[in-house]
């Protein structure tokens, strides 16, 4: 499979601080890795980088095979990058938005009525931003970043701050796009994100990889069944949490004998735990 | 570099104008500016109106749009596409030139001077002032994080900017006018132009700023969006770009004191002389307490003769300079002008009624106590500024010789005059 991205021993300091501390990872064509991280992690230092926006300290960089460090226009027309901020012209209509970005692209107003239509804005392209609600906003930022088709899409934090039925709606498109064979690297601290959508994530604390593999295997590998028992004792109810697996068998028979279970719940394992294990615990 | 990208900016920033309020404001605060200015006497408010506005315009239009994009995040967005910093430049650059550019011209047209449109150096002064402040403005947009810390400076950069020619007029003793940017721009804008060589020392210097400020602009774009900077703001291109701008104005300033003011006896003896300052040269007959002009070079359009001796009052003659027929047209106009002008109206009445005379286009001598050529001093551009900025604050008679002292001692005429004049006649 082609390497969209190839990131190897990538080091960033600004002065004396450390962001970054030779991070690896790599992201082949058509698949959807997620970048996690607590604040201050190092993920937009790493989208930066690899938008061309800084250089790194060390380390190497390629990106559909250019180094956006060196050439950073050469990899522009290829990428479509989401920042954080929802950088838009609040005064402009939707359709503005987009068009002063398709034709910096050498695109025009034909491709900005299609991803207009695509991202289902028809109804408010001619509505000024300033207008829109956040997730509408957030919205035309992919479709300004989609118009020109571009083979590689980074989402600086795409679902942070909407509300659930904005969030959705943008993992709908986010989906939409997985399914056409975009690749996508996403940022976020969200784990719902990541969860329903990326073939692999990378967990970053304090500019260093931590962990990486798809949730399926994260999960496996740092499951954590635990069972939460309810157990009436003459009249008082008590809640047992039991963490290991081989005391199973033996704490329920001792519990049996203390008094009678009323319920045996067991919990599936979640990536939150599993963040904070890796990430949580070092802070 | 593609034009066609530079363009798609220019366009956008036009459309963001008619959307946006504030920078709305910004573009109209200008035409309020100059009706206001239009009304006063143009003969001396002309060219600071011209360029104060645009300082206005190039400084802050074009810092605002810089900073705004960088508020919005808009910047990082537009820089993550194919478009480089060299043709953002361009755009930004090229929209607020032409925003400069179109009030220039309504100046002239509120101010009724279309006679700069057919003066080719006026014109070029026009051009390099305006993309002077262009350039700067879009280097201080690059370089301020956003406005509040743009508008610490901005009081001080617009004073720095407009004030050329008002420094100099509020500096009695030493002309400082050369050190700020607009003095050259606002001499070439002169009714009376300037010397050909003086045209072609203006638009010398308004053109090193143009050219420094140019490649302040483009080297600290160059740095400032390219990937290497971390972080950093201040860039060795831009200390040598801005010291290579200070340096053109420190050496127009020295060159203003030491040349721009300074009026050289060319020829004295008791029947002639002949003086020539920056601006212009002039030729007198003297007989004993009169003088005549005899030859008045480079003023196609103007003739002078003496009109009266003031009696009773032996240090003061006084000159009418009227002119000629090829001008009268245009004289005319300007005499329109000036009657629709409530303050100079009010002067000239004054100035007949003690004198008995129209003064409103009088050119005074006077002669000294010592020496009659001690204190001569002439030409009406110079005069007319007198006449404008200051006689309006002053009384009568009182006025008119302290206004002839701060001038003549701003032209040193007198230490000239004490080496070769042949004495009193």
């Amino acid at each position: 499979m082609e390497k969209v991205l190839e990131i190897s021993g990538l080091c960033k300091t600004y002065g004396k601080f450390q962001a970054l501390n030779h991070l690896d990872f790599e992201i082949t064509a058509g698949e959807c890795v997620g970048l996690l991280g607590s604040n201050g992690a190092g993920k937009s230092t790493t989208i930066r980088l690899i938008t061309g926006q800084m250089r790194p300290t060390s380390g190497h960089i390629n990106v559909l095979g250019e180094d956006p460090s060196k050439e950073p226009k050469k990899i522009h027309p290829y990428i479509g990058y989401i920042p954080d901020n929802q950088a838009l012209y609040e005064e402009f209509s939707v359709f503005n938005n987009i068009e002063i970005f398709a034709k910096l692209y050498g695109k025009g107003a034909k491709e900005t009525e299609w991803i207009i239509e695509q991202i289902q804005l028809t109804e408010k392209k001619k509505e000024k931003i300033k207008n829109l609600s956040k997730g509408l906003r957030q919205r035309v930022l992919i479709a300004r970043a989609l118009v020109h088709r571009p083979k590689f899409i980074l989402l600086d934090e795409p679902t942070t701050g909407l509300d659930p039925s904005s969030a959705e709606a943008i993992y709908g498109i986010l989906e939409g796009l997985k399914k056409e064979g975009t690749t996508l690297l996403l940022t976020t601290h969200l784990m719902n994100d990541v969860d329903r959508l990326c073939d692999k994530i990378v967990f970053i604390n304090r500019g260093e990889k931590v962990e990486e593999g798809s949730p399926r295997e994260l999960k496996r590998k740092y499951s954590l069944p635990t069972v939460d028992v309810q157990i009436k004792i003459g009249e008082e109810i008590r809640y047992h949490s039991i963490e290991k697996k081989e005391n199973w068998v033996r704490e329920l028979a001792q519990m049996e004998n203390e008094g009678e279970i009323l319920s045996i719940n067991s919990h599936e394992p979640k990536l939150e735990d599993i963040f904070i294990k890796l990430v949580g615990s070092a802070h | 570099m593609s034009f066609q990208r530079a363009f798609i900016i220019l366009q956008k920033d036009l459309y963001w104008a008619k959307q946006n309020s504030k920078l709305l404001a910004l573009m109209v605060m200008p035409v309020f500016l100059m009706l206001f200015f239009s009304r006063l006497d143009s003969g001396g408010t002309f060219g600071f109106s011209l360029s104060f506005i645009n300082a206005f315009v190039g400084i802050f239009s074009t810092s605002y749009l810089i900073t705004e994009e960088k508020n919005k995040g808009t910047l990082v967005s537009l820089l993550t596409t194919p478009l480089k910093g060299s043709e953002l430049l361009l755009g930004k650059f090229l929209f607020n030139l032409i925003l400069c550019l179109t009030f220039t011209l309504l100046s002239m047209l509120l101010n009724n001077r279309f006679d700069l449109l057919t003066r080719p150096f006026a014109l070029l002064n026009c051009f390099f002032f305006a993309g002077t402040t262009c350039f700067f403005g879009y280097t201080l947009g690059v370089f301020f994080k956003n406005e509040k810390e743009m508008s610490v400076l901005a009081p001080f950069l617009l004073i720095f900017f407009a004030m050329g020619d008002a420094m100099e007029n509020l500096s009695d003793q030493v002309p400082i006018g050369g050190f700020f940017p607009s003095y050259h721009l606002v001499q070439s804008l002169k009714e009376v132009p300037p010397l050909l060589s003086q045209q072609l020392i203006h638009t010398l210097f308004t053109a090193l700023m143009f050219v420094s400020t140019f490649f302040m602009a483009s080297l600290y774009t160059k740095f400032y969006f390219s990937n290497h900077r971390d972080g950093k703001r201040l860039s060795l291109s831009l200390v040598l770009t801005s010291l290579a701008f200070i340096s053109v104005l420190v050496v127009s300033g020295f060159y203003t004191m030491e040349y721009g003011s300074q009026a050289k006896l060319n020829k004295a003896n008791k029947e002639a002389f002949e003086i020539e300052t920056q601006n212009w040269k002039i030729q007198f007959d003297i007989d004993r307490r009169r003088f005549f002009i005899k030859n008045v070079i480079d003023t196609k359009a103007r003739q002078g003769y003496l009109v009266k001796e003031k009696k009773n009052d032996p240090l003061k003659v006084f000159l009418s300079v009227r002119k000629l027929k090829d001008a009268e047209n245009s004289f005319e106009k300007r005499k329109k002008h000036f009657a629709s002008n409530f303050r100079r109206q009010v002067m000239a009445d004054e100035e007949s009624k003690i004198f008995g005379y129209d003064a409103r286009n009088w050119v005074y001598l006077y002669k000294g106590e010592q020496t009659v050529l001690q204190e001569v001093i002439c030409g009406d551009e110079i005069f007319q500024w007198g006449l404008d900025q200051k006689l309006k604050k002053m009384k009568g008679y009182e006025r008119n010789f302290k206004t002839f002292l701060q001038l003549s001692k701003r032209i040193k005429i007198q230490c000239k005059l004490n080496q070769n004049s042949t004495g009193n006649p």
